[in-house]
């Protein structure tokens, strides 16, 4: 999943990119109001973590901007601004989530989840697909009642395959959720991974769950199939 | 504790009592007086009049004493002369032919000779002289048989005395015996053993009469004689008209004092009985004026009594009126509310003299309203300010423990959270600076200063910076420049100052620092060629936490404090700060007396 961090303090801006990327995020960062409005116009994200009081421009002005000119993308709000008339105006404005600071990473790291579920519009935090379990909160996977460990990315590219399950997912597209801007694009990086998971996933397990649509791209199993 | 309510009762029912009383006290004296003063004026004509009545009393009793005596002497001024005698004398002598006639002659006769007849002889008219003569005065009577009389030769000779006084008799005063001349009445009392109190009147009178008397063998009339039953007083003996004396003998004619007394314990008791009268008058006009007097100290005190309490009560229903703005005014202030510092009294409602009470309060309690806002503001601000180090500093750490990590990693990490750390740390260090100001804790400690060197140590302080930054740092500051400052927060001033020109420069600019004496001052000049600060910025850049550009660069320690703790620095040395800007850049001013 792949998140854009607007944020002017540095210290905190290099201490969320290392955790959410240890919980295999992608992550985009801006200092800035102007160079976060154009990033979060120029790819798509799963979602914005946007801290209102930025520099050059302001983050409630972005956010106005940008539900008004259709950015559907969700947004939390993380700012220092607690006052509840603050919180309803951040919510009333656009914003999906308003956290407050300080605050506790794992919640963050929750609400982010909850977002992106929302996104694809999942309810249930365990996704199933046939025998297999995906955890979305606790990280795990399970087939057929055993655990399987896959690496942050693994997971990643799994959760994403599992949200757009059934449906054929371009390598772009995996791409585009799946890596930040500084990761180098070689679109051998995908398939690698796919040959990762599926070594994980569908190795000693029937049916295979990871399928191939060539000149398209990957699916997930969907339960009709 | 003291109430204005009851005080003002109490004093006014002091006042009230006192002044009453005074007046009461006053109107009695002035009555008491007046009443007095008509007492004894009304005493006064009692006595007159007592003093009149008895004096007309004894002068009735002197007067009767007097007429009585009168009409004595009337009787007895008429010498009566025996025919025989004449006829006798005549006989005797006749030795040389007087020049006048028989009426030329006159008796002549002393006690004595009167008696023997011997020695009585005439002499020249020029040469007469008679004594002895009032013994001829014919035998008198009292008017009344209670009075006495007694009758006196010139030479205080008794003559004659009335039966009434028995064996006493009456002493010829030498005063009056001895004066010549017509002798004024002379009245006096005396007290006889028998006979009681008396009034007497003595009364020099002349024998004015001659006239033949009765032979002097025929015993004298008594008028009250009583000589016993069947006696039958003889007729009276023919009188001749009595003769008047001859003028030429008026001049030496016998004088004899007559004194005439009466009892006057009548009159004593007369004049007892009025002046008891009078006192029995002046006791009762006494009594009278008491009685007013009483009557009219009741009469004060029972009005002063429901004067008083009329006043008191009015005074406490005034009083109560006249606090019942105060009543208001402290009841709409207890009122007020921490919440709202509103003071709920309508304007008009107070009277002019609470008015400007209740104004200053409205005033002061906006101004408190206002003060809690700010820092109610403050606290936010501050609370704000110290989130995000604070975030950033948590997210660290939170990160860091979510699995294990490198120990270069871990030192890594530790160097972020020292570096948040201290970032709060400075703003913990400027909130103090500025709390402490706020409380005047900050002490001023000034001495002699080069404040030119001064300056070029935070230069060189700061040029790190600079340089770090792309930016020129040029220093005018020639040393040596003495002032008497604190040098500590002439360096502070200096090192924000700068930090602010370097942190808001565009790159490739420059900053200058200038330190130079002008007039009387030293002026301490920072210019940087920043973005400059706009016209509506501009009279907020010295108030705590303001920031031109909200959040810019957060992870330096400004909060929009480092100007305010400038301000302040330079109001407590007493000096003035000023700024000009433009879209070239700003210019920072601060001017320190020369004598700080």
């Amino acid at each position: 999943m792949r998140v854009l961090l607007i944020e002017d303090h540095k210290l905190l801006l290099r201490a969320l990119k290392r955790g959410l990327e240890e919980e295999g995020f992608a992550v985009d960062t801006a200092e800035d109001g102007e160079e976060g409005d154009y990033k979060a116009r120029a790819a798509t994200y799963d979602a914005i973590v946007l801290d209102l009081m930025l520099p050059k421009k302001d983050g409630l002005t972005l956010l106005k901007e940008w539900r008004g000119d259709g950015l559907k993308t969700h947004v939390l709000v993380l700012t220092a601004k607690d006052a509840t008339e603050d919180k309803v105006v951040g919510l009333d404005t656009g914003a999906d989530d308003y956290l407050t600071k300080p605050f506790q990473l794992e919640e963050l790291l929750a609400r982010l989840r909850a977002l992106i579920r929302r996104s694809h519009q999942v309810k249930d935090p365990v996704l199933r697909v046939l025998d297999l379990e995906i955890d979305t909160t606790a990280r795990t996977v399970k087939r057929a009642g055993q655990p399987i460990h896959l690496t942050p990315r693994e997971f990643a590219l799994l959760q994403f395959l599992a949200f757009h399950r059934g449906k054929v997912v371009t390598r772009t597209m995996i791409w585009e959720h799946l890596y930040d801007e500084t990761d180098e694009n070689t679109s051998n990086v995908v398939d690698v991974y796919i040959r990762y998971l599926r070594t994980k996933i569908d190795k000693g397990y029937e049916p295979p769950l990871i399928l191939t649509r060539w000149g398209e791209g990957y699916l997930l199993r969907g339960d009709e199939e | 504790m003291r109430s204005i309510r009851l005080s003002l009762i109490v004093y006014f029912a002091l006042l009230l009592t006192a002044a009453l009383t005074a007046v009461s006290w006053l109107v009695y004296q002035s009555t008491a007086h007046s009443l007095d003063e008509q007492r004894r004026a009304t005493q006064k004509l009692i006595e007159e009049q007592y003093h009149a009545d008895s004096d007309q009393m004894r002068t009735n009793l002197d007067q009767q004493l007097l007429r009585r005596a009168l009409i004595l002497a009337n009787r007895a001024q008429t010498i009566q002369f025996p025919r025989e005698m004449f006829a006798a004398i005549t006989a005797v002598a006749m030795p040389a032919p007087a020049a006048g006639s028989w009426t030329d002659l006159t008796m002549l006769a002393s006690v004595e000779t009167w008696a023997t007849r011997e020695d009585i002889f005439y002499l020249p008219r020029d040469q007469i002289h008679i004594e002895g003569a009032e013994d001829l005065i014919p035998e008198l009577e009292p008017e009344l048989a209670t009075d006495f009389f007694q009758t006196f030769s010139k030479s205080g000779r008794t003559l004659q005395r009335s039966e009434s006084l028995g064996d006493h008799s009456f002493a010829l005063e030498p005063g009056p015996a001895e004066t010549t001349g017509p002798l004024k009445e002379h009245f006096d009392d005396l007290e006889v053993a028998d006979l009681g109190r008396l009034r007497r009147v003595t009364l020099k009178t002349n024998v004015t009469r001659f006239g033949f008397g009765p032979k002097p063998h025929m015993p004298p009339r008594s008028f009250a004689r009583d000589r016993g039953p069947g006696f039958k007083a003889p007729p009276p003996p023919p009188q001749g008209n009595p003769g008047r004396m001859p003028p030429n003998l008026v001049r030496s004619a016998p004088t004899f004092f007559i004194q005439y007394a009466s009892d006057r314990t009548g009159m004593e008791s007369q004049l007892a009985d009025i002046r008891r009268e009078r006192d029995r008058q002046v006791a009762k006009v006494a009594q009278d004026t008491h009685d007013q007097l009483n009557q009219l100290g009741s009469r004060l005190f029972w009005i002063g009594i429901v004067a008083l309490s009329a006043l008191w009560l009015g005074g406490f229903l005034l009083v109560r009126l006249g606090l019942a703005p105060l009543e208001r005014l402290a009841d709409a202030v207890s009122r007020v509310s921490p919440k709202d510092f509103r003071l709920g009294l309508n304007g008009g409602q107070l009277p002019q003299e609470l008015q400007p009470i209740a104004d200053r309060l409205t005033q002061t309690l906006q101004q408190l309203r206002e003060a809690f806002e700010r820092e109610k503001q403050a606290a936010a601000d501050i609370s704000h300010e110290l989130r995000t180090p604070l975030a950033s500093l948590m997210t660290t750490v939170e990160v860091a423990l979510r699995k294990p990590r490198t120990v270069p990693e871990y030192q890594e990490i530790l160097e972020e959270c020292r570096l948040s750390g201290s970032h709060m740390a400075q703003l913990v260090e400027r909130l103090m600076a500025l709390a402490r100001l706020d409380a005047g804790a900050v002490p001023y400690r000034p001495r002699e200063v080069d404040v030119a060197s001064l300056t070029v140590e935070c230069a060189d302080m700061v040029r790190p910076l600079a340089r770090a930054k792309g930016l020129e740092l040029c220093v005018d500051a020639t040393p040596p420049l003495a002032l008497q400052t604190d040098p500590e927060k002439v360096r502070e001033i200096l090192i924000n100052l700068l930090h602010n020109a370097i942190e808001y420069n565009r790159d490739g600019g420059s900053v200058e620092v200038a330190v130079r004496r002008v007039n009387g001052h030293v002026e301490l000049a920072v210019a940087d060629t920043g973005i400059g600060i706009s016209n509506e910025a501009r009279p907020h850049i010295f108030e705590r936490f303001y920031r031109a550009d909200p959040s810019r660069h957060a992870d330096t320690p400004h909060a929009g404090l480092g100007l305010s703790i400038v301000k302040s620095y330079v109001d407590l040395m007493a000096g003035q700060i000023s700024v000009e800007s433009g879209s070239g850049g700003s210019t920072f001013r601060v001017e320190l007396p020369s004598t700080s």
